[in-house]
């Protein structure tokens, strides 16, 4: 697979990232202040949650929200921007030496990626049909699941040949 | 597919290191080739007959059934 942008791009796509979880934070902070009150007058429960009846999903109208609907979709829709662009920004940038052998462990990532992005929500529709993961987020899953095989096959891979060192 | 880069570095006293760098690819490419787990493409496979100064048959060979 071809890559495009320097290896500075990566870190940019990180930072990206990283801005995006603030974002989804502060977009998510009613439903985060909602469980925390919740997990202390009522206790947390699991199988409701596996099951979709949460409270996330039903929230509690005693509560008062600090944020609208409007602002809400805002900061969630900021967030996957600029996740998907650091995700994105990360798959398109170079290695320090981005040579063909880098080229095959990124094609072999991106094949595993695929895999498990189908796995993983394969087994999320058979346990629960309420989760919400369409669209955008199976993209937004795939890129995360991308960074972190294509981490690993690097680290396992190079870590394979400083052992078997033999010059 | 068996390789003789290990020996064509032996007779020209280089490093992986060495090598990597004369024809543009980092060390563990080198090495992920004499171990026999990345088969480089033709492009690589031609510079580096070109730095040996020998044909690419000669650093590479099909193995029996292949």
């Amino acid at each position: 697979m071809k890559t495009y942008l320097p290896n500075y791009f990566k870190l940019i796509g990180i930072l990206f990232v990283v801005i995006a979880i603030i974002f989804s934070f502060i977009g998510e902070i009613d439903v985060h202040s909602e469980s925390f009150i919740k997990s202390f007058t009522e206790g947390s429960n699991f199988a409701r949650g596996l099951a979709g009846k949460s409270e996330i999903t039903h929230p509690d109208p005693n509560i008062n929200p600090n944020l609208t609907k409007e602002t809400y979709d805002m900061y969630i829709m900021i967030s996957l921007f600029f996740s998907i662009s650091g995700f994105v920004l990360y798959l398109f940038s170079k290695e320090k030496i981005d040579d063909e052998y880098i080229q095959h462990i990124r094609l072999k990532s991106i094949f595993q990626s695929l895999l498990a992005s189908w796995l993983i929500y394969a087994v999320v529709k058979l346990i629960s049909s309420n989760y919400q993961l369409d669209g955008i987020y199976i993209l937004q899953l795939q890129l995360i699941i991308y960074v972190i095989v294509f981490r690993h096959n690097k680290n396992v891979e190079f870590s394979e040949e400083e052992i078997a060192l033999e010059d | 597919m068996k390789n003789y880069l290990k020996v064509e570095r032996a007779k020209k006293d280089i490093t992986q290191a060495t090598l990597a760098e004369k024809i543009g690819v980092s060390r563990q490419t080198i090495n992920a080739i004499e171990k026999g787990k990345f088969i480089p493409s033709t492009l690589l496979a031609l510079k580096m007959a070109r730095y040996f100064e020998t044909a690419v048959g000669d650093i590479f060979e099909l193995e029996e059934g292949e």
